[in-house]
C-alpha cells in the first residue's frame, strides 16, 4: 500500500516517467482480465488502452480503500464488461450443464507422461479457450496472478461463494476431461 | 458453495504444490490430475501486450491531459468573457435607469474603492517584482519529461 501511494501521489503531480511505471506495474493483470473476458488480442488491446486512459483521467479519485491493484482490475473488469454486453457475448455459459459424477471420473492418471503429451496439452489448452469468458477469467486471475478469492471479489463484485463455485466446476469439469478424452497410454497402467 | 469438500480441497492441495514445485508430486491420482491442470492454466500460451505499451499509454495519456487543460482554460475564458460582458450589459441597463448618478462613487471619497485600487496595486507590484528579480528572467527550462520525451522523438 506504501508503494501504492507513492505511485499515485508521483502520478498526481506528474513527475516523469511514473505513469509509465503504474502501466508497466499493472498491464499484466489488466491483460489477463480483459483478455480472458473478450478472447480477442486487438479488442483487448485497445480495452487495456482505454482502462489506463480512464486510470490516469480518474486518479484523483482513487482513495486508497482497497489495493491499487484492485482498484485498477475493477476498471479493467467493468471496460471488459461493457464491451461484451455491446456485443452480446453472454459472460457465462446460460445452459451450465449438470456436473460430472465424482463417482465416475477415473482417478489414474501418470502425471510424469501427461507432461509430455503434446496432444493433450493441446485438448486442455482447447479447453481452455472455450471456457466462458468469466471462468476463463476467474481461473487465470486465481491460477496465473495469484489473486486470493477475495481480492477476485473486490475486482469482480461476485460474492466469494460464487468466485468458489465457478472455480471448483470449471477444475472439476476440466479434470473429468482429462480422463474421458484422454489416451489410454495417460492411464496408469497397471502392471 | 455447491461443492465436494474433499474435491476441492484436493484441488487447492494441488495448486499449492504445483506453486511451490514441491517434490515428490501430489500423493493422490486425483491431485495429481489437478496438478497437471495447474500447470497446465499457468502455461498456456496466450498472447501478450506489446513491449512498448506502457509508453506508448503514457504517451497518449499525456496528450489527452493536454487537450483536456487547454478544454478547460477555454471554458474559463468564455465563463470570465460571459461574466464581464453581463456585468457590463447591468452598468448599461442601470445607466439607462437611474442616469450616471451611481458612478459618482468612483469620484467620491469612498474608502472601500481605494482599498481595492491599492490592493491591486500591491498585487500588480509584486508580480513586477517576481518577473524582474534576479535569476527569473531566464528561459523556464523544461521538464525532464519532456526532454526524455524529445530524445526519444529525435
Amino acid at each position: 500500500m506504501t508503494s501504492d501511494r507513492a505511485l499515485v501521489d508521483a502520478v498526481l503531480s506528474h513527475a516523469p516517467g511514473a505513469f509509465e511505471r503504474l502501466v508497466n506495474e499493472y498491464q499484466r493483470l489488466c491483460w489477463h482480465i480483459v483478455y480472458r473476458l473478450v478472447g480477442h488480442p486487438e479488442d483487448a488491446q485497445d480495452l487495456c488502452q482505454e482502462t489506463f486512459l480512464r486510470v490516469h483521467r480518474y486518479l484523483y479519485q482513487y482513495r486508497y480503500e482497497s489495493a491499487l491493484k484492485s482498484w485498477i482490475g475493477q476498471i479493467a473488469y467493468s471496460v471488459a464488461l461493457r464491451h461484451l454486453e455491446r456485443r452480446r457475448i453472454p459472460l457465462i455459459d446460460s445452459a451450465d450443464g449438470e456436473l460430472p459424477d465424482l463417482d465416475n471420473i477415473a482417478d489414474a492418471f501418470d502425471l510424469e507422461s501427461a507432461c509430455v503429451n503434446e496432444d493433450l496439452h493441446r485438448q486442455v489448452d482447447e479447453a481452455l479457450e472455450e471456457l466462458p469468458p468469466l471462468q476463463r477469467m476467474l481461473l487465470t486471475l486465481y491460477h496465473v496472478d495469484e489473486l486470493s478469492v477475495s481480492e477476485i471479489a473486490r475486482v469482480t463484485g461476485l460474492a466469494e461463494g460464487t468466485i468458489k463455485s465457478h472455480l471448483y466446476r470449471t477444475r472439476l469439469r476440466l479434470r473429468s476431461m482429462l480422463n474421458s478424452d484422454s489416451p489410454d497410454n495417460l492411464k496408469r497402467t497397471n502392471p | 458453495m455447491n461443492t465436494d469438500e474433499q474435491e476441492w480441497r484436493a484441488q487447492e492441495r494441488a495448486l499449492s504444490v504445483e506453486r511451490k514445485g514441491d517434490r515428490p508430486v501430489s500423493a493422490t491420482d486425483r491431485e495429481r490430475q489437478y496438478q497437471y491442470l495447474a500447470r497446465r492454466i499457468a502455461q498456456q500460451p496466450v498472447p501478450t501486450l506489446p513491449t512498448d505499451f506502457a509508453r506508448h499509454v503514457a504517451r497518449l495519456a499525456e496528450a489527452s491531459r493536454g487537450a483536456m487543460d487547454t478544454a478547460e482554460l477555454r471554458f474559463q475564458w468564455r465563463l470570465i468573457g460571459a461574466a464581464v460582458a453581463a456585468m457590463l450589459m447591468s452598468a448599461v441597463l442601470i445607466s439607462a435607469s437611474f442616469g450616471i448618478q451611481w458612478l459618482s462613487f468612483v469620484y467620491t471619497d469612498n474608502p472601500w474603492l481605494r482599498a481595492c485600487v491599492m490592493c491591486v496595486a500591491i498585487s500588480e507590484a509584486l508580480k513586477h517584482w517576481q518577473r524582474t528579480r534576479p535569476g527569473q528572467n531566464v528561459q523556464v527550462s523544461l521538464t525532464s519529461y519532456d526532454k526524455l520525451r524529445r530524445d526519444e522523438d529525435g
